[in-house]
């Protein structure tokens, strides 16, 4: 269960957000809505330990802050929206990475490791590519190798900054089904960012809406997005519409907006 | 279950490294105005391990000549150029700067100001002069990395090489300033500067062997870091890797073993920055890999170059850092053209 308290953050004195209390139970996906600039990724980065800002993130109700940065990596796999991927490194050598957390600095990867690898590698069906480069790969393989670096860390908590943003649209689709998969599978829980909101809908158990330096929506994607919500906090024109088959679908719409209706809440 | 290699367990590129490495250093060893064949070589250097033999059959003079000349200007050869291209691979992975190399941080500038007051003040021949450019490479890189670590906010990386660029401009400045108002003294400084691996005796490579042994066994250990650094200090720092420290040991071990081969070799260029690219376009990225042939082939490549340079137009003695870069830089060229995909 991740916890965050009282949580604020602020670059060069600006205030990106302040007071922010949100609770993650295990098991959960929650994905962070907001328009550019809401400081979603800052929040994803502050849970990962990786932005050090004021405020209290606990996992299981131990503070991250407490944790040597080696622990935190043995529960914590963070992807950010544009993972590196260095060129002349291959895909096996790139997803043994993910063992860092259990390795000693001076330490190279055992036969457990390495079986542990190729497990995950088979797990997101990527064992074809092992030799190939990270540099080399399309848009799709290479979101299921960054994605087997994350899970070969065998975390608890997998935090996603915009997992889907470069893949198309099938890509997209294919990717949140197995980061669901692996949730389900491994117990997993997810924090992601996501712009495309109907996507997030499909998969998230919760949106929390931030904007403005705090969440001002939070529920079920039912509750979170309807087509004032959305118009007031992206200035965007939307129809929302239930799909008979469960769930919502956010579809923009050209016409302008309503005066007074975008409200650039800062 | 797949079966796949990876870097860790690519032992055959050891091997071959390692066969090469020994390769050069006979050539080395047979080749110069006297030829001594390898059976010579072999009775000369075995008898002096205590109880291994004699070298009763070979001539007084020719063990005079590898033992006293050639051995150890052929071992400082490996030392000098595996400790170069070993440091200038860690700096690129460290720096994440395609483009670093051993005297990145301002090593050049200090070493040139240290042996330039040495041999102002006490002639060419001076005992000093390893100590001065020993202790102006370091000077220098340690306020490279104060005024580059001082401003830590934001990148790290670029403000430790620009302040890098400054420290080196500063330094250069006071080397040409000493240079001028000592100018009987421009020949000594010029050739240090271009760099010579001659020596007298045993004496050089037992001084820089000690460093040169801490510093790529450091480096060497922490390879894999240098793997994890390249994914950039956030997801580095994301896998559990205390960056700032890491970074600071690796810089600390490259900057002392160059500081340390650069005093009794000068400044010979292109090894460090050229071989850890050849590497890489024959052999992959990975600094697991990269390491340990880093040191295998900077130091053949340096000894055959030594080589050349005795040989090229006895009896005189070609500048090895002319011989580096004239036959370096072309055959370089030839991978980058005909290893398609790699130079992007």
């Amino acid at each position: 269960m991740i916890r965050v308290q009282d949580l604020s953050a602020s670059y060069d004195g600006l205030a990106v957000f302040e007071g922010i209390s949100l609770t993650v139970m295990a098991g959960e996906w929650v994905v962070i809505i907001g328009p550019n600039g809401a400081g979603k990724s800052t929040l994803l980065r502050s849970v990962a330990g990786l932005a050090d800002m004021p405020g209290l993130v606990t996992i299981d109700g131990r503070s991250i802050k407490g944790l040597s940065a080696r622990h935190r990596a043995q529960q914590i796999a963070y992807v950010p929206q544009a993972p590196a991927l260095p060129a002349g490194m291959t895909v096996i050598d790139y997803v043994l990475l993910g063992r860092t957390p259990y390795l000693s600095i001076l330490g190279s990867e055992s036969k457990h490791d390495l079986a542990t690898v190729r497990k995950t590698l088979e797990l997101l069906a990527v064992s074809h590519l092992a030799k190939r480069g990270v540099a080399t790969l399309s848009g799709g393989e290479a979101q299921r190798v960054v994605l087997a670096r994350a899970i070969a860390q065998e975390p608890q908590i997998l935090l996603l900054d915009e997992p889907t943003s470069a893949l198309d649209l099938g890509k997209q689709q294919e990717t949140m089904q197995i980061i669901d998969d692996l949730r389900s599978e491994r117990n997993l829980t997810v924090v992601s960012t996501m712009h495309d909101l109907t996507l997030a809908g499909q998969f998230a158990d919760r949106l929390l809406l931030l904007n403005g330096g705090a969440i001002l929506a939070e529920g079920t994607p039912g509750e979170v997005l309807t087509s004032e919500t959305i118009a007031r906090h992206y200035g965007a024109n939307v129809r929302v519409i239930q799909d008979p088959e469960g769930g919502v679908i956010v579809v923009p719409t050209r016409h302008a907006p309503t005066s007074g209706a975008v409200d650039q809440a800062r | 279950m797949i079966n796949v290699e990876h870097s860790r367990v690519l032992l055959r590129w050891w091997i071959i490294a390692a066969v090469v490495l020994v390769g050069t250093v006979l050539g080395g060893l047979s080749i110069g105005p006297v030829a001594i064949g390898i059976g010579d070589i072999w009775a000369t250097i075995t008898s002096h391990i205590p109880g291994a033999g004699a070298a009763g059959t070979v001539s007084q003079a020719h063990q005079a000549i590898i033992w006293d000349i050639r051995l150890p200007r052929v071992l400082l050869g490996v030392l000098v150029g595996g400790m170069l291209a070993t440091a200038g691979a860690a700096y690129q992975g460290v720096f994440r700067n395609p483009l670093a190399d051993p005297y990145l941080l301002g090593v050049a500038a200090g070493a040139g100001l240290g042996a330039t007051l040495a041999i102002a003040i006490g002639g060419g021949g001076s005992a000093l002069l390893p100590v001065a450019a020993f202790v102006g490479a370091v000077v220098a890189a340690s306020l490279t990395y104060a005024v580059g670590a001082a401003g830590s906010r934001g990148n790290t990386v670029t403000s430790l090489i620009l302040s890098g660029v400054a420290v080196a401009a500063f330094l250069t400045a006071a080397q040409t300033y000493v240079q001028q108002r000592n100018s009987e003294t421009l020949r000594e400084v010029y050739s240090w500067i271009l760099g010579r691996l001659s020596t007298a005796g045993w004496s050089e490579v037992r001084s820089v062997l000690p460093y040169v042994f801490v510093a790529s066994a450091i480096l060497f250990a922490l390879r894999r870091m240098l793997d994890v650094l390249a994914l950039g200090d956030e997801e580095a720092t994301a896998l559990g890797m205390p960056v700032t420290r890491i970074r600071l040991i690796i810089v600390a071990a490259a900057t002392l073993g160059t500081a340390a081969v650069v005093a009794v070799s000068g400044l010979i260029g292109f090894v460090g920055i050229v071989i850890p690219h050849l590497l890489r376009l024959l052999f992959g990225a990975s600094y697991r890999l990269l390491i340990p042939l880093s040191f295998f082939g900077g130091g053949a490549f340096l000894v055959a170059a030594d080589l050349f340079a005795r040989i090229a137009i006895p009896p005189a003695e070609l500048p090895i850092g002319v011989i580096t870069a004239f036959l370096g830089a072309p055959f370089f060229a030839l991978i980058l053209r005909t290893r398609p995909g790699v130079a992007r």
